[in-house]
């Protein structure tokens, strides 16, 4: 189905609150708000900002991010529709219209943005603004369609978070907030080639092409090894420089050891159970690393 | 003003709007005096 006769699907059902809260990505919007939260926690002078305008800046990291989700799902609602894993979503399903979809996004967009700008420096609020545009045109329109190293490159946008939390609180960017989007950024083909490994019917359907699909379940797995093995001295790194204590390190050598294993396991087995086991861990390596970082 | 059913049917809903958009008001307000005030 091409994105012209999907937006000829008719609105089937009156649209609930809960669809619209839908269209913002709520999984990913959890894991933007976390990241984005320890950024402004572990940044200095965390004490000098008002706890309002704290609370303000994550509400829109928050509504930023779910709103280059909603613009995602409008620019990708033909490929949703084919895929079992979204099919259901409120665009495919007919439960919203496309135009209030975009209309829906780009408003909280902007909204977001300005808000942040206001509330807390424009620092923040640009690099909020580019991660937005990132998303949804550089990894959304161009390279979702078109590169096996799609979400590679697109995987920077999901990066930005902890930068912005840094950013609120000290209006500038340093080595710390830059190796905890080097963290995310390494930690992104890793975490969603797993899901690729088992939904990779979906995405041969969809015409996407993703790397399980380009270049075969093998040399993926391969790939996804090297990154977890390269991902390892990028977590350690904040310890070892003196940015954390013991306990980071202590959590980061253990969690990264064993996002290796999981991948050496999924290397060694042509089973599925491995990559679903892996994505699953996957994530709870990302919330894990960064409440040691939070704590320690 | 007329109460058509379009009116009743989308009563709830603009209120919605008409409640977000005065709670946008708010919070720049807020923002704005908590900025003054530090």
């Amino acid at each position: 189905m091409t994105s012209q006769t999907a937006s000829l699907v008719p609105v089937q059902a009156e649209a609930s609150i809960g669809d619209y809260f839908a269209l913002l990505k709520p999984k990913v919007m959890s894991l933007v708000v976390f990241t984005g939260f320890v950024g402004m926690w572990i940044a200095p002078g965390l004490n000098t900002l008002h706890p309002f305008l704290a609370a303000v800046g994550i509400l829109c990291l928050a509504l930023n991010a779910g709103a280059a989700g909603a613009i995602n799902m409008w620019y990708d609602r033909d490929i949703d529709a084919v895929m079992n894993r979204t099919k259901e979503r409120p665009l495919p399903a007919g439960r919203i219209a496309p135009d209030d979809a975009l209309a829906y996004g780009l408003i909280l967009s902007c909204l977001s943005v300005m808000v942040m700008g206001l509330a807390l420096n424009w620092m923040a609020a640009g690099i909020l603004a580019f991660a937005n545009v990132f998303y949804v045109v550089v990894y959304t329109m161009w390279l979702k369609r078109s590169t096996p190293q799609n979400i590679v490159i697109g995987g920077a946008a999901g990066a930005f978070p902890p930068m912005i939390g840094w950013a609120m609180v000290t209006g500038d960017v340093t080595l710390m907030p830059l190796l905890m989007f080097m963290t995310i950024f390494i930690w992104t083909p890793p975490h969603f080639w797993a899901l690729c490994l088992f939904a990779n019917e979906d995405y041969k359907r969809a015409n996407i092409p993703m790397m399980t699909v380009v270049a075969g379940n093998k040399s993926t797995k391969r790939q996804m090894l090297a990154y977890t093995l390269v991902l390892f001295p990028i977590t350690l790194a904040p310890f070892i420089l003196g940015y954390s204590g013991w306990i980071y390190g202590v959590s980061a050598f253990v969690l990264s050891g064993l996002f290796i294993l999981s991948a050496v396991r999924v290397l060694g087995s042509d089973d599925l159970k491995p990559a679903k086991m892996m994505f699953g861990y996957s994530v709870f390596y990302l919330f894990a690393l960064f409440t040691a970082l939070m704590v320690s | 003003m007329p109460h058509s059913d379009l009116h009743k049917k989308k009563f709830k809903k603009n209120l919605l709007v008409l409640g977000i958009v005065f709670g946008l008001g708010a919070l720049i307000w807020a923002i704005t005096i908590i900025r003054m005030s530090s």
